[in-house]
Formats: structure tokens, sequence, C-alpha cells
């Protein structure tokens, strides 16, 4: 049996998650029985729930990151950079693939970033395209294209419902090594087909394009040649 | 490695994780000017430093440098010691089993949204483990990680921070409840 004062200082650690299965099994039977515990274990929660709730997550300034990242990085590299785009035929496509920021990549990148950091990557999982695809359906306001790209290393993990712009966006997920990818897709609203044009953000490089009515947008973390293959494949197919 | 794939490696590592060095900036220096300032030393410092870091917990290296920089430029800032006060010092004496009283036991909406500026108020020590838990969800060891403390230390530190919480907030309620 446990007593108060044993109880007590693992109130906190089991709020943390910190307490180990078979003392969290002991501190409930005490809790369920002492009021006490009961009270301040409710409390501490009461505090966690309201910290979470209320207190403020400072967002950094518009354009904090690369403003930063550019003062950071080093010079040796700046000039490397710059006389790779004036070097040879690359000039051409490293011009295309300067970073065109607009609030939209913005928006594809924190949403990516939000589907790994909260674990929640896929509302539906699955590497079936038959079962991604019919999911989307009366959740957006298309018809979702879906295809595996498992051949080339990027297998579908599955699809999720994600919101850009304020209106619902079908989030499109794959798998590469470690790493995941979201292909975001909206309606284009009529705009004109556009070919794929690159990008940086925070560290993720971003790759958008509109084809058949569609808006997509690419955002992942692995190498740029690599992100870039795959951008124009998938956007050749549509 | 090339300087131009070091840093490309460099910015993918910390990229997503500047949010949360800007955060925790923030909660320490509590000035948005100075934030930028000390973000960019921090910035040059994991740089110069990236080489001996092996791929493990990136968000930590990352938040400790950020964290040490801050603490470096309060110290050259030379902010006063905090002066003794005495709701805010006799509430982080109180004993250990502190029982809350029944109607503080939950905080109600007004209540709970005073916490910004409560945990604003907290010594450094205190509000930087009660960030790095509830809004960075870290576990103890993370938290050690990034602040340099012993694990005994930082849940020492929590628990007074949720102390001083829970005293100030709840001392509030009471005194709603009366007037
Ligand atoms: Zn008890």
């Amino acid at each position: 049996m446990m007593t108060c004062a044993e109880a007590s200082p693992l109130v906190e650690l089991e709020l943390d998650g910190e307490l180990d299965a078979r003392s969290v099994l002991e501190l409930r039977e005490h809790v369920a029985r002492c009021p006490t515990c009961t009270r301040q274990a409710a409390s501490l929660r009461a505090l966690s729930e309201a910290a979470r709730a209320h207190l403020r997550r400072f967002e950094p300034p518009p354009g904090f990151e690369d403003r930063l990242l550019r003062r950071v990085r080093p010079r040796t590299s700046r000039r490397a950079w710059a006389g790779a785009a004036l070097g040879l035929a690359a000039a051409a496509a490293v011009l295309v693939a300067l970073p065109r920021r607009d609030a939209l990549v913005e928006q594809a990148v924190a949403a990516h970033a939000r589907s790994l950091q909260l674990d929640h990557a896929m509302d539906v999982a699955t590497s079936d395209q038959h079962t991604v695809k019919p999911w989307f359906e009366g959740k957006v306001g298309f018809a979702v294209p879906v295809r595996d790209y498992a051949a080339e290393g990027f297998e579908l993990a599955g699809g999720r419902l994600d919101y850009l712009d304020g209106r619902p966006a079908a989030a499109l997920v794959y798998r590469h090594g470690k790493h995941l990818l979201n292909l975001f897709i909206l309606d284009a609203d009529g705009a004109r087909d556009a070919a794929p044009a690159g990008g940086n953000v925070r560290g993720f490089s971003s790759w958008r394009w509109r084809s058949g009515g569609l808006r997509f947008l690419l955002v992942g973390d692995v190498s740029g040649p690599e992100m870039e293959a795959l951008a124009r494949r998938m956007a050749a197919e549509r | 490695m090339t300087g131009a794939a070091k840093f490309g490696d460099f910015e993918r590592t910390i990229g997503p994780h500047m949010g949360a060095a800007y955060n925790l900036a923030r909660w320490l220096l509590r000035e948005s000017a100075d934030a930028e300032d000390v973000l960019q030393e921090a910035f040059m410092r994991a740089f110069r430093y990236f080489d001996t870091f092996h791929g493990e917990r990136a968000r930590s290296w990352l938040l400790a440098i950020v964290r040490n920089t801050c603490w470096s430029f309060i110290a050259r800032r030379g902010e006063p010691e905090e002066a003794f006060d005495d709701e805010r010092d006799s509430a982080a004496v109180l004993p250990l089993q502190l029982t809350p009283e029944p109607e503080a036991q939950l905080l109600r909406a007004d209540q709970a949204k005073r916490i910004q500026e409560e945990v604003a108020a907290l010594r450094p020590e205190f509000r930087e483990a009660f960030v790095l838990r509830e809004l960075e969800g870290m576990s103890y060891k993370e938290i050690a990680d990034v602040t340099g403390a012993p694990i005994g230390t930082v849940m020492s530190r929590l628990s007074r921070a949720r102390r001083e919480l829970q005293a100030r907030l709840g001392g509030a309620a009471r005194k709603a409840s009366v007037s």
C-alpha cells in the first residue's frame, strides 16, 4: 500500500508521463481512495491544461528564418552558390529554382512540419491508392489523383485532410526512407497550368505546379535533386 | 564537405526547429527586438559547432545553444537580480504536500488566461523548465540536455514552478470568490 507521502511526488511524474507502468498502477490505486491526492492531481492537471491552451507560443515574424539563415550562411558558400548560378547552362535552371515565396508555400511548409510534429501525418494510412482516392470523396470538392511512386523510391503512405488558404486540401503522404513528404492538392480556381517551380523554406524543399485545374505543392526534406525529379515526374503525369 | 554542402545540411537540420528556438528565446528574453539579435548569434555558434553534431536529437542540441546564448545575453545586459517578492517567494517555500483549496482546484477560464503573465513572472530557471515541458512537450531528460542541469534539478524546478503558479492563480481565485 502506498502512503500519501510516497504518492504525492509521483502525481507530477505521472502527469508528465515519466512514471513506469507498475508505479502508475500503484499510484492510481492510492489516488482512487485518497481525496487529498485526488485534489492534488486534478489541480496539477488543470494547470497543465490551462498552460497548453492559453500559454502563448511566440511565432517568428515574417521572413525571420530566411533573414537569419542568410546572415549565417558562410561567405565562401555564398560565393559558390552565386558562381553556380552564373555557370554553364545550369544558369537558367537555377534561376527557375530560385526561392519563390508566397503565402501558400509558407502555409504548405507549416502544414508539413505540423504533420510531422503532431505524429499525425495520415488520416488514412495505406499504400493502396484505390483506398486513398475514395477516402477523399466528399471531403474536398474535386477528384484527387492518387498515384504511387514506389518504383522511384517514394512509396504512398496514406492521405490526410488538411487546410490551406482557409479551405480543405488533400494531403498525400509519401515515404522515402525515413523521410515523409506531403503532396498538397487544391483547386486551382481556373488558373492556367504552370510548370514546376522550386524553393526552399526553413530547410524544407518545396515544389509547386498547376495542372488539370488543380494546384499541387510538394514539401519534404529529401535532397534537392531527388525532390525535383519527383516533382517533374508527378507534374508530367497529370 | 564543402561550405555550401555543410550549410545545406545545417539548414535542413535546424530548419524544423527554428520556431521552437524563437519561442524559447522570446520566453527567456521577454523582448522581441533582442530575440532576433540573440538568435543570430546562437545560429552562428550552432553552425560553427555543427561538425560536432552527430545527428541525434537536433531540437535539444539547437535549443541548448539558443538557451546558453540567451543566458549570456541576459548576463551581459546586466539584468538586476530580481528583488525579493513576498508573495512569490513565500509561495516558493510552501511545503511539498501543498493541498490546494477545494475552490482553487479547477481554474476558471479567466484565471487560466492569466497564466500567461504569471508564467512570465516566474524566475528564469523555473520559467524555462515550465515552457520547455508544457509548450515543447519535452521529457525531463530533454530539458536536462537543453539546460545542462541534472534531471533531479529539472524535476524540482518544474515542481516549484507549478507550486508557484498554483498558489498565485489559486490565490486570485480565493480573492475573486470573496468579493
Ligand atoms: Zn494520498
